[in-house]
Protein backbone atom coordinates (compact mmCIF):
# COMPACT_ATOMS: atom_id res chain seq x y z
CA UNK A 1 0.00 0.00 0.00
CA UNK A 2 1.19 3.52 -0.74
CA UNK A 3 1.97 5.67 2.26
CA UNK A 4 -0.85 8.10 3.08
CA UNK A 5 0.43 10.71 5.46
CA UNK A 6 -0.78 14.17 4.42
CA UNK A 7 -3.26 15.79 6.74
CA UNK A 8 -5.89 18.34 5.82
CA UNK A 9 -3.92 21.06 7.60
CA UNK A 10 -0.82 20.36 5.49
CA UNK A 11 -2.78 20.20 2.24
CA UNK A 12 -4.40 23.58 2.96
CA UNK A 13 -0.96 25.03 3.78
CA UNK A 14 0.56 23.59 0.60
CA UNK A 15 -2.29 24.88 -1.57
CA UNK A 16 -2.28 28.36 -0.05
CA UNK A 17 1.52 28.50 0.21
CA UNK A 18 1.91 27.96 -3.52
CA UNK A 19 -0.43 30.85 -4.28
CA UNK A 20 0.85 33.31 -1.68
CA UNK A 21 3.87 34.98 -3.30
CA UNK A 22 5.45 38.43 -3.10
CA UNK A 23 4.11 39.36 -6.52
CA UNK A 24 0.49 38.94 -5.36
CA UNK A 25 0.73 42.26 -3.54
CA UNK A 26 1.56 43.95 -6.84
CA UNK A 27 -1.38 42.17 -8.45
CA UNK A 28 -3.67 43.13 -5.55
CA UNK A 29 -2.89 46.80 -6.17
CA UNK A 30 -3.83 46.43 -9.83
CA UNK A 31 -7.12 44.89 -8.67
CA UNK A 32 -7.66 47.81 -6.28
CA UNK A 33 -6.92 50.31 -9.04
CA UNK A 34 -9.39 48.78 -11.46
CA UNK A 35 -12.19 48.13 -9.00
CA UNK A 36 -12.17 51.64 -7.51
CA UNK A 37 -14.20 53.17 -4.65
CA UNK A 38 -12.93 50.76 -2.02
CA UNK A 39 -14.30 47.75 -3.88
CA UNK A 40 -11.05 45.81 -4.11
CA UNK A 41 -12.30 43.47 -1.40
CA UNK A 42 -15.40 42.70 -3.46
CA UNK A 43 -13.44 42.03 -6.65
CA UNK A 44 -11.10 39.73 -4.74
CA UNK A 45 -14.01 38.00 -3.00
CA UNK A 46 -15.74 37.38 -6.33
CA UNK A 47 -12.46 36.20 -7.85
CA UNK A 48 -12.03 33.83 -4.90
CA UNK A 49 -15.60 32.56 -5.26
CA UNK A 50 -15.02 31.82 -8.95
CA UNK A 51 -11.79 30.01 -8.05
CA UNK A 52 -13.75 27.91 -5.54
CA UNK A 53 -15.86 26.73 -8.50
CA UNK A 54 -12.61 25.74 -10.23
CA UNK A 55 -11.48 24.01 -7.02
CA UNK A 56 -14.66 21.91 -7.01
CA UNK A 57 -13.95 20.78 -10.56
CA UNK A 58 -10.33 19.91 -9.77
CA UNK A 59 -11.58 18.03 -6.72
CA UNK A 60 -13.93 15.88 -8.81
CA UNK A 61 -11.16 15.19 -11.31
CA UNK A 62 -8.44 14.33 -8.81
CA UNK A 63 -10.75 12.10 -6.78
CA UNK A 64 -11.74 10.24 -9.96
CA UNK A 65 -8.15 10.06 -11.25
CA UNK A 66 -5.91 9.83 -8.18
CA UNK A 67 -2.75 10.21 -10.21
CA UNK A 68 0.44 12.15 -9.66
CA UNK A 69 0.17 13.44 -13.24
CA UNK A 70 -2.53 15.89 -12.11
CA UNK A 71 -4.16 18.23 -14.62
CA UNK A 72 -2.39 16.79 -17.66
CA UNK A 73 -3.97 13.40 -16.88
CA UNK A 74 -7.49 14.84 -16.57
CA UNK A 75 -7.15 16.72 -19.84
CA UNK A 76 -5.71 13.66 -21.59
CA UNK A 77 -8.58 11.50 -20.38
CA UNK A 78 -11.07 14.08 -21.63
CA UNK A 79 -9.53 15.52 -24.75
CA UNK A 80 -6.51 13.42 -25.75
CA UNK A 81 -2.76 13.74 -25.57
CA UNK A 82 -2.24 16.80 -27.79
CA UNK A 83 -4.32 19.08 -25.60
CA UNK A 84 -2.87 17.44 -22.49
CA UNK A 85 0.67 18.26 -23.59
CA UNK A 86 -0.46 21.75 -24.59
CA UNK A 87 -1.71 22.31 -21.04
CA UNK A 88 1.54 20.99 -19.55
CA UNK A 89 3.51 23.36 -21.77
CA UNK A 90 1.22 26.24 -20.82
CA UNK A 91 2.02 25.48 -17.18
CA UNK A 92 5.70 25.84 -18.05
CA UNK A 93 5.03 29.21 -19.71
CA UNK A 94 2.97 30.20 -16.66
CA UNK A 95 5.88 29.23 -14.40
CA UNK A 96 8.26 31.34 -16.48
CA UNK A 97 5.95 34.35 -16.24
CA UNK A 98 5.16 33.98 -12.54
CA UNK A 99 8.79 33.12 -11.72
CA UNK A 100 10.12 36.15 -13.56
CA UNK A 101 7.58 38.42 -11.84
CA UNK A 102 8.39 36.92 -8.46
CA UNK A 103 12.15 37.25 -8.95
CA UNK A 104 11.73 40.85 -10.07
CA UNK A 105 9.49 41.78 -7.14
CA UNK A 106 11.63 40.01 -4.56
CA UNK A 107 14.82 41.53 -5.98
CA UNK A 108 13.16 44.93 -5.59
CA UNK A 109 12.39 44.02 -1.97
CA UNK A 110 16.08 43.28 -1.42
CA UNK A 111 17.26 46.47 -3.11
CA UNK A 112 14.82 48.45 -0.95
CA UNK A 113 15.98 46.66 2.18
CA UNK A 114 19.62 47.45 1.51
CA UNK A 115 19.05 51.01 0.32
CA UNK A 116 21.13 53.39 2.40
CA UNK A 117 23.73 50.77 3.29
CA UNK A 118 27.27 51.56 2.09
CA UNK A 119 28.16 48.73 -0.31
CA UNK A 120 24.90 46.84 -0.79
CA UNK A 121 23.04 49.92 -2.00
CA UNK A 122 25.45 50.22 -4.94
CA UNK A 123 24.49 46.83 -6.30
CA UNK A 124 22.33 47.22 -9.43
CA UNK A 125 18.84 45.58 -9.54
CA UNK A 126 19.89 43.09 -12.20
CA UNK A 127 22.36 41.56 -9.74
CA UNK A 128 19.63 41.18 -7.10
CA UNK A 129 17.35 39.50 -9.65
CA UNK A 130 20.03 37.06 -10.74
CA UNK A 131 21.04 36.46 -7.12
CA UNK A 132 17.41 35.68 -6.21
CA UNK A 133 17.00 33.27 -9.11
CA UNK A 134 20.45 31.81 -8.49
CA UNK A 135 19.61 31.22 -4.83
CA UNK A 136 16.49 29.25 -5.72
CA UNK A 137 18.32 27.41 -8.49
CA UNK A 138 20.98 26.26 -6.05
CA UNK A 139 18.62 25.19 -3.26
CA UNK A 140 16.47 23.33 -5.80
CA UNK A 141 19.57 21.74 -7.31
CA UNK A 142 20.54 20.56 -3.85
CA UNK A 143 17.02 19.20 -3.37
CA UNK A 144 16.12 21.33 -0.36
CA UNK A 145 12.48 20.65 0.44
CA UNK A 146 10.36 21.95 3.23
CA UNK A 147 9.06 19.33 5.59
CA UNK A 148 5.28 19.29 5.96
CA UNK A 149 5.35 20.84 9.42
CA UNK A 150 7.71 23.64 8.35
CA UNK A 151 5.45 24.39 5.38
CA UNK A 152 2.46 24.48 7.73
CA UNK A 153 4.23 26.78 10.16
CA UNK A 154 5.45 29.19 7.48
CA UNK A 155 2.12 29.43 5.70
CA UNK A 156 0.00 29.88 8.81
CA UNK A 157 2.51 32.41 10.17
CA UNK A 158 2.16 34.40 6.94
CA UNK A 159 -1.62 34.32 7.19
CA UNK A 160 -1.43 35.45 10.83
CA UNK A 161 1.02 38.28 10.14
CA UNK A 162 -0.96 39.45 7.10
CA UNK A 163 -4.12 39.59 9.20
CA UNK A 164 -2.42 41.58 11.96
CA UNK A 165 -0.70 44.06 9.62
CA UNK A 166 -3.95 44.51 7.68
CA UNK A 167 -5.89 45.36 10.83
CA UNK A 168 -3.11 47.76 11.77
CA UNK A 169 -4.28 50.03 8.93
CA UNK A 170 -7.30 50.97 11.01
CA UNK A 171 -5.77 50.59 14.48
CA UNK A 172 -2.37 52.29 14.28
CA UNK A 173 -1.43 55.92 13.67
CA UNK A 174 0.50 56.29 10.42
CA UNK A 175 3.95 57.21 9.17
CA UNK A 176 4.24 58.78 5.74
CA UNK A 177 5.28 56.32 3.07
CA UNK A 178 8.34 57.17 1.02
CA UNK A 179 9.97 59.09 3.87
CA UNK A 180 13.43 58.55 5.25
CA UNK A 181 15.22 55.46 6.54
CA UNK A 182 15.62 52.05 4.98
CA UNK A 183 12.32 52.37 3.22
CA UNK A 184 13.09 55.66 1.57
CA UNK A 185 12.11 55.61 -2.07
CA UNK A 186 10.33 52.28 -1.84
CA UNK A 187 8.32 53.10 -4.91
CA UNK A 188 11.22 54.43 -6.89
CA UNK A 189 12.30 50.98 -8.03
CA UNK A 190 9.63 51.07 -10.65
CA UNK A 191 10.64 54.25 -12.36
CA UNK A 192 9.07 54.16 -15.76
CA UNK A 193 6.76 51.33 -14.75
CA UNK A 194 3.68 50.82 -16.87
CA UNK A 195 1.10 50.11 -14.19
CA UNK A 196 -2.60 49.74 -14.88
CA UNK A 197 -4.16 50.85 -11.63
CA UNK A 198 -5.60 54.31 -11.83
CA UNK A 199 -7.90 53.97 -14.84
CA UNK A 200 -11.38 55.46 -14.46
CA UNK A 201 -13.39 52.86 -12.51
CA UNK A 202 -16.61 51.50 -13.95
CA UNK A 203 -18.48 48.24 -14.33
CA UNK A 204 -16.16 47.06 -17.13
CA UNK A 205 -13.05 47.81 -15.14
CA UNK A 206 -14.59 46.09 -12.10
CA UNK A 207 -15.00 42.92 -14.19
CA UNK A 208 -11.39 43.26 -15.26
CA UNK A 209 -10.41 43.62 -11.60
CA UNK A 210 -12.01 40.22 -10.98
CA UNK A 211 -10.05 38.81 -13.92
CA UNK A 212 -6.80 40.22 -12.56
CA UNK A 213 -7.58 38.76 -9.14
CA UNK A 214 -7.22 35.24 -10.59
CA UNK A 215 -3.45 35.78 -10.29
CA UNK A 216 -3.86 35.96 -6.52
CA UNK A 217 -4.93 32.32 -6.41
CA UNK A 218 -2.61 30.83 -9.03
CA UNK A 219 -1.17 27.54 -7.93
CA UNK A 220 -3.83 26.40 -5.45
CA UNK A 221 -4.60 23.40 -7.69
CA UNK A 222 -0.99 22.24 -7.85
CA UNK A 223 -1.67 20.00 -4.88
CA UNK A 224 -3.86 17.67 -6.97
CA UNK A 225 -0.91 15.28 -7.59
CA UNK A 226 -0.78 14.79 -3.79
CA UNK A 227 -4.19 13.12 -3.69
CA UNK A 228 -2.69 9.68 -3.26
CA UNK A 229 -0.55 10.77 -0.34
CA UNK A 230 -3.40 12.34 1.61
CA UNK A 231 -4.74 10.47 4.62
CA UNK A 232 -8.20 10.68 3.12
CA UNK A 233 -8.96 11.11 -0.58
CA UNK A 234 -11.73 13.51 0.41
CA UNK A 235 -9.27 15.93 2.03
CA UNK A 236 -8.44 17.61 -1.29
CA UNK A 237 -12.02 18.64 -2.05
CA UNK A 238 -11.96 20.39 1.31
CA UNK A 239 -8.37 21.67 1.23
CA UNK A 240 -8.52 23.62 -2.05
CA UNK A 241 -11.70 25.64 -1.30
CA UNK A 242 -10.44 26.29 2.24
CA UNK A 243 -7.10 27.55 0.88
CA UNK A 244 -8.83 29.77 -1.68
CA UNK A 245 -11.21 31.14 0.96
CA UNK A 246 -8.34 31.85 3.36
CA UNK A 247 -6.37 33.57 0.62
CA UNK A 248 -9.39 35.63 -0.48
CA UNK A 249 -10.02 36.93 3.04
CA UNK A 250 -6.33 37.75 3.58
CA UNK A 251 -5.91 39.48 0.22
CA UNK A 252 -9.17 41.40 0.50
CA UNK A 253 -8.24 42.75 3.91
CA UNK A 254 -4.69 43.55 2.86
CA UNK A 255 -5.67 45.25 -0.40
CA UNK A 256 -8.16 47.47 1.44
CA UNK A 257 -5.61 48.17 4.15
CA UNK A 258 -3.00 49.24 1.59
CA UNK A 259 -5.48 51.46 -0.23
CA UNK A 260 -6.57 53.01 3.07
CA UNK A 261 -3.10 54.11 4.12
CA UNK A 262 -1.19 54.79 0.89
CA UNK A 263 -2.42 56.70 -2.18
CA UNK A 264 -3.31 54.27 -4.95
CA UNK A 265 -1.28 56.21 -7.52
CA UNK A 266 1.81 55.69 -5.38
CA UNK A 267 1.09 51.99 -4.80
CA UNK A 268 0.45 51.38 -8.48
CA UNK A 269 3.84 52.67 -9.53
CA UNK A 270 5.71 50.36 -7.17
CA UNK A 271 6.49 46.68 -7.69
CA UNK A 272 6.61 46.41 -3.90
CA UNK A 273 3.45 48.18 -2.70
CA UNK A 274 3.37 46.06 0.45
CA UNK A 275 6.60 47.70 1.58
CA UNK A 276 5.11 51.15 1.09
CA UNK A 277 2.23 50.03 3.25
CA UNK A 278 4.53 48.52 5.88
CA UNK A 279 6.36 51.80 6.14
CA UNK A 280 3.10 53.71 6.31
CA UNK A 281 1.78 51.77 9.26
CA UNK A 282 4.95 51.22 11.26
CA UNK A 283 7.90 53.10 9.78
CA UNK A 284 11.03 51.04 9.40
CA UNK A 285 9.70 48.35 11.77
CA UNK A 286 6.61 47.93 9.65
CA UNK A 287 8.73 47.82 6.55
CA UNK A 288 10.96 45.10 7.99
CA UNK A 289 7.92 43.03 9.01
CA UNK A 290 6.62 43.17 5.43
CA UNK A 291 10.10 42.33 4.10
CA UNK A 292 9.99 39.23 6.31
CA UNK A 293 6.52 38.32 4.99
CA UNK A 294 7.81 38.83 1.47
CA UNK A 295 10.74 36.53 2.11
CA UNK A 296 8.49 33.79 3.49
CA UNK A 297 6.02 34.22 0.63
CA UNK A 298 8.72 34.05 -2.02
CA UNK A 299 10.43 31.12 -0.38
CA UNK A 300 7.32 28.96 -0.04
CA UNK A 301 5.87 29.71 -3.46
CA UNK A 302 9.03 30.05 -5.54
CA UNK A 303 10.82 27.03 -4.13
CA UNK A 304 7.83 24.75 -4.53
CA UNK A 305 6.96 26.30 -7.89
CA UNK A 306 10.43 25.94 -9.38
CA UNK A 307 10.75 22.44 -7.98
CA UNK A 308 7.34 21.39 -9.29
CA UNK A 309 7.86 22.87 -12.74
CA UNK A 310 11.36 21.48 -13.17
CA UNK A 311 9.99 18.04 -12.32
CA UNK A 312 7.20 18.57 -14.86
CA UNK A 313 9.78 19.46 -17.52
CA UNK A 314 11.88 16.46 -16.48
CA UNK A 315 8.87 14.13 -16.65
CA UNK A 316 7.93 15.43 -20.10
CA UNK A 317 11.50 14.87 -21.27
CA UNK A 318 11.52 11.35 -19.81
CA UNK A 319 8.29 10.59 -21.64
CA UNK A 320 9.83 11.80 -24.88
CA UNK A 321 7.68 14.91 -25.21
CA UNK A 322 10.62 17.28 -24.67
CA UNK A 323 14.26 16.83 -25.75
CA UNK A 324 16.08 14.14 -23.73
CA UNK A 325 18.72 16.72 -22.75
CA UNK A 326 16.16 18.00 -20.22
CA UNK A 327 16.02 14.66 -18.39
CA UNK A 328 19.50 14.75 -16.86
CA UNK A 329 19.71 13.88 -13.18
CA UNK A 330 22.41 15.26 -10.87
CA UNK A 331 24.39 12.28 -9.69
CA UNK A 332 25.02 13.64 -6.20
CA UNK A 333 21.81 15.46 -5.34
CA UNK A 334 19.42 13.43 -7.51
CA UNK A 335 17.60 16.45 -8.82
CA UNK A 336 16.72 17.23 -12.46
CA UNK A 337 19.61 19.65 -13.04
CA UNK A 338 19.14 20.26 -16.76
CA UNK A 339 15.41 21.01 -16.36
CA UNK A 340 16.22 23.32 -13.44
CA UNK A 341 18.91 25.09 -15.45
CA UNK A 342 16.46 25.51 -18.34
CA UNK A 343 13.89 27.13 -16.03
CA UNK A 344 16.56 29.30 -14.40
CA UNK A 345 17.90 30.59 -17.72
CA UNK A 346 14.50 31.45 -19.20
CA UNK A 347 13.34 33.16 -16.01
CA UNK A 348 16.64 35.07 -15.78
CA UNK A 349 16.23 36.39 -19.34
CA UNK A 350 12.61 37.38 -18.68
CA UNK A 351 13.55 39.07 -15.40
CA UNK A 352 16.24 41.10 -17.12
CA UNK A 353 13.68 42.15 -19.73
CA UNK A 354 11.41 43.26 -16.87
CA UNK A 355 14.18 45.36 -15.37
CA UNK A 356 14.82 47.21 -18.59
CA UNK A 357 11.18 47.66 -19.58
CA UNK A 358 9.62 48.18 -16.14
CA UNK A 359 6.62 46.17 -17.39
CA UNK A 360 6.25 44.18 -14.19
CA UNK A 361 2.51 43.72 -14.62
CA UNK A 362 2.91 41.91 -17.97
CA UNK A 363 4.01 38.51 -16.62
CA UNK A 364 1.42 38.75 -13.83
CA UNK A 365 -1.40 39.31 -16.31
CA UNK A 366 -0.04 36.71 -18.72
CA UNK A 367 -0.04 34.15 -15.91
CA UNK A 368 -3.62 35.13 -14.96
CA UNK A 369 -4.79 34.66 -18.58
CA UNK A 370 -3.10 31.26 -18.86
CA UNK A 371 -4.47 30.05 -15.53
CA UNK A 372 -7.99 31.21 -16.42
CA UNK A 373 -7.73 29.22 -19.65
CA UNK A 374 -6.62 26.11 -17.77
CA UNK A 375 -9.44 26.49 -15.23
CA UNK A 376 -11.96 26.78 -18.08
CA UNK A 377 -10.49 23.66 -19.68
CA UNK A 378 -10.69 21.74 -16.38
CA UNK A 379 -14.40 22.62 -16.14
CA UNK A 380 -14.92 21.38 -19.69
CA UNK A 381 -13.02 18.20 -18.80
CA UNK A 382 -15.49 17.55 -15.97
CA UNK A 383 -18.39 17.91 -18.41
CA UNK A 384 -16.80 15.76 -21.10
CA UNK A 385 -15.80 12.98 -18.69
CA UNK A 386 -19.25 12.84 -17.11
CA UNK A 387 -20.55 12.17 -20.61
CA UNK A 388 -17.82 9.91 -21.96
CA UNK A 389 -17.17 7.93 -18.76
CA UNK A 390 -20.47 7.95 -16.86
CA UNK A 391 -19.61 4.76 -15.00
CA UNK A 392 -16.31 6.10 -13.66
CA UNK A 393 -16.08 5.96 -9.88
CA UNK A 394 -16.34 9.53 -8.60
CA UNK A 395 -15.78 9.65 -4.84
CA UNK A 396 -16.40 13.39 -5.02
CA UNK A 397 -18.85 15.09 -7.36
CA UNK A 398 -18.67 18.85 -7.83
CA UNK A 399 -21.89 20.47 -6.64
CA UNK A 400 -24.25 22.29 -8.99
CA UNK A 401 -24.93 19.51 -11.45
CA UNK A 402 -24.13 20.05 -15.12
CA UNK A 403 -24.73 23.78 -14.85
CA UNK A 404 -21.77 24.42 -12.57
CA UNK A 405 -18.96 23.33 -14.94
CA UNK A 406 -20.70 25.16 -17.79
CA UNK A 407 -20.92 28.35 -15.76
CA UNK A 408 -17.31 27.93 -14.59
CA UNK A 409 -16.03 27.41 -18.13
CA UNK A 410 -17.92 30.46 -19.39
CA UNK A 411 -16.76 32.60 -16.46
CA UNK A 412 -13.10 31.71 -16.83
CA UNK A 413 -13.21 32.17 -20.59
CA UNK A 414 -14.66 35.62 -19.98
CA UNK A 415 -12.04 36.33 -17.32
CA UNK A 416 -9.24 35.25 -19.67
CA UNK A 417 -10.61 37.63 -22.29
CA UNK A 418 -10.94 40.31 -19.60
CA UNK A 419 -7.24 40.01 -18.82
CA UNK A 420 -6.32 40.20 -22.50
CA UNK A 421 -8.32 43.33 -23.37
CA UNK A 422 -7.26 47.00 -22.87
CA UNK A 423 -6.08 48.62 -20.63
CA UNK A 424 -3.90 45.51 -20.42
CA UNK A 425 -0.54 46.18 -22.12
CA UNK A 426 -0.48 44.75 -25.64
CA UNK A 427 2.47 42.52 -24.69
CA UNK A 428 0.04 40.35 -22.66
CA UNK A 429 -2.30 39.24 -25.49
CA UNK A 430 0.68 38.91 -27.83
CA UNK A 431 2.56 36.77 -25.30
CA UNK A 432 -0.57 34.72 -24.64
CA UNK A 433 -1.18 34.09 -28.34
CA UNK A 434 2.43 33.10 -28.91
CA UNK A 435 2.43 30.84 -25.83
CA UNK A 436 -0.85 29.13 -26.69
CA UNK A 437 -0.12 28.69 -30.40
CA UNK A 438 3.46 27.64 -29.73
CA UNK A 439 2.41 25.06 -27.13
CA UNK A 440 -0.29 23.59 -29.37
CA UNK A 441 1.92 23.48 -32.48
CA UNK A 442 4.69 21.83 -30.49
CA UNK A 443 2.29 19.28 -28.98
CA UNK A 444 0.66 18.58 -32.35
CA UNK A 445 3.68 18.38 -34.66
CA UNK A 446 7.00 18.30 -32.79
CA UNK A 447 6.34 16.10 -29.75
CA UNK A 448 5.06 13.06 -31.69
CA UNK A 449 8.20 13.03 -33.87
CA UNK A 450 10.40 13.45 -30.81
CA UNK A 451 8.62 10.57 -29.09
CA UNK A 452 9.14 8.39 -32.18
CA UNK A 453 12.84 9.23 -32.24
CA UNK A 454 13.30 8.52 -28.55
CA UNK A 455 11.33 5.28 -28.79
CA UNK B 1 26.14 -14.63 -5.95
CA UNK B 2 24.66 -12.71 -8.91
CA UNK B 3 24.26 -15.88 -10.93
CA UNK B 4 22.58 -17.54 -7.97
CA UNK B 5 20.03 -14.77 -7.67
CA UNK B 6 19.11 -15.02 -11.33
CA UNK B 7 18.89 -18.78 -11.40
CA UNK B 8 16.75 -18.91 -8.29
CA UNK B 9 14.23 -16.26 -9.27
CA UNK B 10 13.92 -16.91 -12.97
CA UNK B 11 12.17 -20.16 -12.14
CA UNK B 12 9.40 -18.31 -10.32
CA UNK B 13 8.40 -16.22 -13.35
CA UNK B 14 7.62 -12.52 -13.65
CA UNK B 15 8.32 -10.19 -12.04
CA UNK B 16 10.83 -12.18 -10.01
CA UNK B 17 12.87 -13.30 -13.00
CA UNK B 18 13.26 -9.85 -14.41
CA UNK B 19 13.98 -8.46 -10.95
CA UNK B 20 16.92 -10.79 -10.64
CA UNK B 21 18.16 -9.74 -14.07
CA UNK B 22 17.76 -6.11 -13.09
CA UNK B 23 19.64 -6.71 -9.85
CA UNK B 24 22.51 -8.28 -11.75
CA UNK B 25 22.72 -5.32 -14.12
CA UNK B 26 22.62 -2.81 -11.27
CA UNK B 27 25.32 -4.58 -9.33
CA UNK B 28 27.56 -4.80 -12.39
CA UNK B 29 27.10 -1.21 -13.64
CA UNK B 30 30.01 1.00 -12.55
CA UNK B 31 28.29 4.38 -12.90
CA UNK B 32 25.12 3.13 -11.24
CA UNK B 33 27.18 1.74 -8.39
CA UNK B 34 28.78 5.16 -8.00
CA UNK B 35 25.31 6.76 -7.90
CA UNK B 36 23.97 4.21 -5.46
CA UNK B 37 26.91 4.40 -3.08
CA UNK B 38 25.75 4.61 0.54
CA UNK B 39 22.14 4.00 -0.51
CA UNK B 40 20.38 1.44 1.68
CA UNK B 41 16.69 0.99 1.05
CA UNK B 42 13.93 -1.57 0.92
CA UNK B 43 12.22 -1.12 -2.43
CA UNK B 44 8.83 -2.81 -2.20
CA UNK B 45 6.94 -3.77 -5.33
CA UNK B 46 3.20 -4.20 -4.92
CA UNK B 47 1.85 -6.30 -7.76
CA UNK B 48 -1.65 -4.91 -7.92
CA UNK B 49 -3.31 -7.53 -10.11
CA UNK B 50 -2.04 -10.57 -8.25
CA UNK B 51 -1.93 -9.09 -4.77
CA UNK B 52 1.63 -10.32 -4.28
CA UNK B 53 4.61 -8.23 -3.25
CA UNK B 54 8.38 -8.32 -3.71
CA UNK B 55 11.23 -6.55 -2.01
CA UNK B 56 14.48 -5.42 -3.52
CA UNK B 57 16.80 -5.02 -0.54
CA UNK B 58 19.48 -2.49 -1.48
CA UNK B 59 22.45 -2.33 0.87
CA UNK B 60 25.15 0.26 0.20
CA UNK B 61 24.16 0.45 -3.44
CA UNK B 62 24.14 -3.29 -4.10
CA UNK B 63 20.91 -5.18 -4.61
CA UNK B 64 21.69 -7.66 -1.86
CA UNK B 65 18.50 -9.65 -2.04
CA UNK B 66 15.31 -10.05 -4.04
CA UNK B 67 12.71 -11.66 -1.85
CA UNK B 68 9.04 -12.46 -2.04
CA UNK B 69 6.80 -10.44 0.22
CA UNK B 70 6.82 -6.97 1.66
CA UNK B 71 9.71 -6.03 3.94
CA UNK B 72 9.57 -3.34 6.55
CA UNK B 73 10.48 -0.57 6.63
CA UNK B 74 9.32 0.02 3.06
CA UNK B 75 11.33 3.11 2.12
CA UNK B 76 10.11 3.10 -1.45
CA UNK B 77 6.98 1.46 -2.81
CA UNK B 78 6.15 0.87 -6.45
CA UNK B 79 2.66 -0.39 -7.19
CA UNK B 80 1.57 -1.58 -10.64
CA UNK B 81 0.18 -4.59 -12.48
CA UNK B 82 2.67 -7.41 -13.01
CA UNK B 83 3.11 -6.74 -16.73
CA UNK B 84 3.98 -3.10 -16.06
CA UNK B 85 6.50 -3.90 -13.34
CA UNK B 86 8.05 -6.60 -15.49
CA UNK B 87 8.24 -4.26 -18.48
CA UNK B 88 9.94 -1.56 -16.43
CA UNK B 89 12.51 -3.85 -14.83
CA UNK B 90 13.23 -5.49 -18.18
CA UNK B 91 13.77 -2.08 -19.79
CA UNK B 92 10.87 -2.50 -22.20
CA UNK B 93 8.57 0.11 -20.68
CA UNK B 94 9.31 3.73 -19.85
CA UNK B 95 8.54 4.22 -16.13
CA UNK B 96 7.84 7.92 -16.64
CA UNK B 97 5.13 7.12 -19.18
CA UNK B 98 3.62 4.44 -16.95
CA UNK B 99 3.65 6.82 -13.99
CA UNK B 100 2.05 9.60 -16.00
CA UNK B 101 -0.58 7.22 -17.33
CA UNK B 102 -1.44 6.20 -13.76
CA UNK B 103 -0.46 2.58 -14.24
CA UNK B 104 2.53 2.93 -11.91
CA UNK B 105 2.22 4.42 -8.43
CA UNK B 106 5.18 5.58 -6.38
CA UNK B 107 5.51 6.23 -2.69
CA UNK B 108 8.66 7.51 -1.06
CA UNK B 109 10.78 10.64 -0.97
CA UNK B 110 11.16 12.63 -4.16
CA UNK B 111 14.93 12.17 -3.93
CA UNK B 112 14.52 8.38 -3.88
CA UNK B 113 12.13 8.67 -6.79
CA UNK B 114 14.69 10.58 -8.86
CA UNK B 115 17.49 8.22 -7.86
CA UNK B 116 15.51 5.15 -8.83
CA UNK B 117 14.50 6.71 -12.14
CA UNK B 118 18.12 7.67 -12.83
CA UNK B 119 19.21 4.09 -12.08
CA UNK B 120 16.62 2.71 -14.51
CA UNK B 121 17.74 5.25 -17.14
CA UNK B 122 21.39 4.27 -16.86
CA UNK B 123 20.88 0.52 -16.55
CA UNK B 124 18.86 0.34 -19.76
CA UNK B 125 20.66 3.05 -21.72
Amino acid sequence: MLKKSLRLRTLVAASAGLALASSVFTAAVQVAGLSGMGLAWLAIAVGGAVCVLAAWNFSELCAAFPNAGGVSVYVREAFGSTLSLTVSLLYVVLAWAAGAAEAYVFATVLSVLFRGLPVLSQIPPIVWVLATLGFFFVINLRGVELAGRVQDLMTYTMFGVLLVVSLAAWLLPGTAAGGTGVGAGVGAGAAGAKAIAGVAPGFGSFLQAIAYSVYLFIGFEWITPLVEESEDRMFLPRAMPLAVAGLAVSYALFAEAMATRVPLSQLAQSPTPHLLYGQAIGGNTGLLVLVAVSFLATFTSFNAGMMGTSRLVYAMAREGALPPALSKVHLTYFTPWSALLFMFLVEAVLSVVLIYTGQFTVPILLAAAIESTIYALAALAVLKLRKSQPGLERPYRAPGGAAQPVVTAVLFTALALGVLLPPTPVAVPVGFAIGLAGAWLYARFVAPRLAETSG
Amino acid sequence: MRRGLGARWRRVGLPAGCLAGFAEKVNAHKLVQKMMKDWTRNIVLDVTDSGSAWTLAVVDGKVAEVRAGRSEPAHVTLAAPEAVLAGIFEGKLNPAKEFSAGRLKFSGSSKDEMRLDAVVQYVWK
